[in-house]
């Protein structure tokens, strides 16, 4: 697909284009917003009204290999906002933190759908930091700033996001 | 590999949700609806740069047409100031035919200009010379109903000792049937000593107004 050419026929309103735009990017943004919201339904809304809001303000946008992240950076915004209010930002426990694994490949023979169970099953806060720091590949700085929490809050969280993560699906699937 | 590294690798596994069939459909109805939305912003803003042109003509043609009608009536004020000092200085001039022509020189400013009026009143009532008084009842003949004319053609009626003139002005006020000059018809119907013609315009001239 021809990002550069879609993106030049979306700037000039061509609605062919902004439906490629939406196949291009829908799938990616949908689930980063599910996985921040943890409702498919707010993953949607929230979507909707940040593809809208890039397809309005696509004029002003000089470089179109941008248009992913800055659409991204739309999304995980607005999926924030609404859950800001939700997180209680937990000290953390000397019980979150997982000991040393003595095998590294305890996860073998996990399908992605029980892993995604246990993530959602993850509390609001480490959640949200192991979406943009692990999956989304966000600076701890950014997302430190994209939660409004410090960056040592945000590395703590998502240490504690990985631990529980081992815990849960240890304990889930009897591993 | 750590189980950090293999979800950080398996990013596209862990993303298992799809879009429902409806999204794309409220996207592209509200896609539709912004470009509406803009397209009516844009025909609002040519309308409103359209009305904006429209009332700056119209501004700039009423601006106009005041400084238009301020330069005429600048124009007009130094006309008569013009001609009102020319009538002055020729209703002066010892020449009875001069002072004729300046009289029927000012007879077409007497609305315009009180002062004029006044002038050709002074002369109707004053100047020596009887056809230069004729000449301004003439001139004043066509205001008569003007206050200050028609007291002044009641005045020269029962001063003025010369039959034409008296003819004349019991014509302009018949015509006009001012009712107050009915006692003025009167003494002259009654007074012996004027002539038969002048006794009979009053008399014609008093029934004519009794009439109406």
């Amino acid at each position: 697909m021809d990002l550069e050419k879609i993106y030049k026929e979306g700037k000039q309103g061509d609605r062919r284009a902004y439906k490629l735009l939406y196949e291009e990017c829908v799938h990616q943004m949908l689930n980063i917003s599910y996985k921040i919201t943890g409702s498919l339904h707010s993953a949607e809304d929230v979507f909707h009204d940040a593809f809208v809001k890039s397809i309005s303000k696509l004029s002003d946008l000089q470089d179109f290999t941008k248009y992913k992240s800055w659409l991204k950076r739309i999304v995980v915004n607005k999926s924030i906002d609404l859950i800001r209010k939700k997180i209680e930002w937990k000290e953390i426990e000397e019980g979150d933190w997982e000991e040393d694994v003595e095998d590294p490949h305890w996860y073998r023979g996990l399908s992605f759908k029980q892993i995604n169970t246990c993530i959602d099953l993850l509390p609001d806060g480490c959640k949200q930091v192991l979406t943009l720091y692990l999956l989304e590949q966000y600076k701890h700085r950014e997302v430190a700033e994209i939660l409004r929490i410090s960056v040592s809050t945000s590395k703590s969280q998502y240490l504690r996001a990985l631990s529980l993560l081992r815990k849960s699906i240890t304990e889930k699937y009897k591993l | 590999m750590s189980f950090e590294d293999y979800l950080k690798h398996n990013r596209e596994g862990l993303y298992d949700k799809e879009a429902g069939p409806e999204l794309w459909d409220r996207i592209d109805k509200a896609v539709e609806s912004k470009s509406v939305d803009s397209s009516s912003k844009n025909l609002r803003l040519v309308m409103a740069l359209i009305f904006v042109l429209i009332a700056g003509v119209f501004v700039s043609y009423i601006f106009y047409s005041i400084k238009q009608q301020s330069n005429a009536l600048e124009e007009t004020k130094q006309e008569l100031f013009a001609i009102r000092s020319i009538m002055e200085d020729q209703l002066q001039n010892k020449s009875s035919f001069k002072r004729i022509k300046a009289v029927n020189m000012s007879a077409n400013y007497v609305q315009s200009d009180p002062e004029i009026t006044n002038a050709l009143i002074n002369t109707m009532l004053n100047d020596e010379d009887e056809a230069v008084r004729m000449a301004s009842i003439n001139a004043l003949e066509m205001f008569a109903e003007l206050s200050p004319v028609k007291e002044a053609l009641i005045q020269v009626l029962e001063v003025s000792d010369r039959p034409f003139i008296q003819v004349k002005i019991i014509n302009i006020l018949a015509d006009i049937n001012d009712k107050r000059i009915l006692p003025l018809l009167d003494q002259i119907i009654d007074d012996q000593g004027r002539p038969g013609y002048v006794k009979e315009e009053a008399l014609i001239a008093r029934n004519s107004i009794k009439s109406l």
